[in-house]
């Protein structure tokens, strides 16, 4: 039987030598996710949590989004290796082989932890939503059914492809008239074309009832 | 002027509306009120379409890491096609993997003290619900009991005190049976001081941490599979 506690150490120190430069090509921390993960041993993912939460802090403030996030770092690395946890326990563990598979897995956590936030952060300055209720809606409760709902009306009210595709890059991308421009320049020549389409399309959508109904913007 | 146009309208929403216009309508109660109906569609629009049909960026990642299946990863490259939004995340991401990574030094403390957005909202914070939670945390010889909720949600906390230290035990239960798939095999991060120590919730939503020695600043999350976490801490109250 593994000691878990041994294993823990020799990875520990392990650890601690590539945080200082020095590429160390042991199995010792392979077999502790290996435990942890695949084996489902609560002290080995005890130990993991501890050993690389620095490593994870650390990435977490490489990551070109982490500042404009304006969240705290801790939030980050527990979301990173909560997601890292999730996505690797059990079976799934099988795909790796080799400690660098593992660690480049645990980078991309940190990755999707920080984008994830952004996504939700970039939504809500968008719509400058001031009701924190609905905002908590949309952030933890998202159904899929509704924009889907929102956009199959939105395409049955803007037939041609092109308008479809400006609508998409306006409201669900949300990308800039300059953008747009860059996107899909078989559509469209200048900004002043997008505005003047933007402005007719965003007349058909606001005067139909049922779309209101689905965005739950009962007036006018 | 008695109504704006459409164009008028849709330039105020793109903010390249000129001074006197938005001067016009600050001071005309019909106009604004015109304004703002047209800005509730638009903010319900973002609202409700902003990457609705993106993939995740879990998805995003293992896309760039070549391990998906091979049907997911050619729905995914159509969608890239055509989202500049998840290409700039797939490019973002290549870049970060590439990137060295930073001797641990300098980055002991976060690179900038930029101001909090208060509060966080993919969080639900546990509140205390019937027993007297602040008062046996540390010392205490008899074990005591707590109840915590969110919305949705009850925490039951059991600290037993001995001589090798505290064992807590908790269960989390959801008031709707329908919910506790979602939260089954959760993590639970118990985290105080410099140390942390981590559980799964098992099939009845319980978990246990055994030989603590509990400090005064303790915080509990747990954390599901969609990112939901429940965070209690002896600061929230």
């Amino acid at each position: 039987m593994t000691d878990i506690s041994a294993l823990a150490a020799r990875c520990a120190e392990e650890q601690s030598r590539y945080a200082e430069g020095i590429n160390v090509h042991s199995h010792d921390c392979f077999d502790l996710f290996r435990h942890a993960l695949q084996e489902q041993n609560s002290a080995a993912f005890n130990a993991i949590y501890r050993t690389y939460e620095p490593q994870v802090r650390r990435w977490v403030y490489q990551h070109s989004h982490y500042p404009a996030a304006q969240e705290e770092a801790d939030h980050f690395v527990q979301q990173s290796l909560t997601k890292f946890y999730f996505a690797l326990r059990g079976r799934d563990f099988d795909r790796f082989e080799h400690i660098s598979q593992v660690m480049q897995y645990l980078k991309l956590c940190v990755h999707s932890a920080i984008m994830q936030y952004w996504r939700k952060t970039q939504s809500r300055r968008m719509h400058q939503v001031d009701d924190e209720s609905s905002l908590l809606n949309v952030a933890v409760s998202p159904n899929l059914l509704t924009p889907l709902a929102a956009w199959e009306r939105i395409a049955t009210l803007l037939p041609e492809a092109r308008d479809q595709r400006l609508a998409h890059a306006a409201f669900a991308q949300g990308l800039k008239p300059s953008e747009i421009v860059e996107e899909f320049p078989d559509d469209w020549e200048d900004v002043q074309q997008i505005y003047s389409k933007l402005y007719r399309i965003r007349r058909v959508l606001r005067d139909d009832e049922e779309l209101r109904t689905i965005l739950s913007v009962s007036e006018r | 002027m008695k109504n704006l146009s459409d164009q008028q309208i849709s330039a105020l929403i793109d903010g390249t509306a000129d001074a006197a216009l938005k001067a016009q309508v600050a001071a005309n109660a019909h106009l604004q009120a015109q304004l703002d109906a047209a800005q509730r569609v638009e903010a319900a629009l973002h609202r409700l379409l902003y990457r609705w049909d993106c993939p995740t960026p879990d998805a995003l990642g293992e896309y760039q890491l070549q391990r998906l299946p091979a049907a997911q990863r050619e729905a995914l490259a159509r969608h890239l096609a055509h989202c500049r939004r998840c290409r700039d995340e797939v490019a973002l991401l290549a870049d970060f993997l590439a990137t060295d990574d930073a001797p641990p030094r300098l980055a002991l403390e976060s690179p900038r003290g930029l101001p909090l957005l208060p509060p966080r909202w993919d969080e639900m914070v546990l509140r205390p619900s019937m027993a007297p939670y602040d008062s046996a945390w540390r010392g205490a010889d008899d074990d005591s009991s707590y109840v915590f909720e969110a919305p949705g949600l009850t925490l039951f906390l059991e600290d037993h005190h001995n001589e090798e230290g505290h064992r807590i035990e908790g269960q989390l239960v959801t008031e709707e049976t329908s919910d506790q798939p979602r939260w089954s095999g959760a993590l639970v991060e118990l985290r105080q001081d410099e140390s942390v120590r981590t559980a799964p919730l098992d099939e009845f939503g319980e978990f246990t941490f055994d030989n603590l020695a509990l400090s005064d600043s303790v915080t509990l999350r747990i954390t599901n599979r969609d990112g939901e976490t429940l965070v209690w801490s002896r600061d929230s109250g």
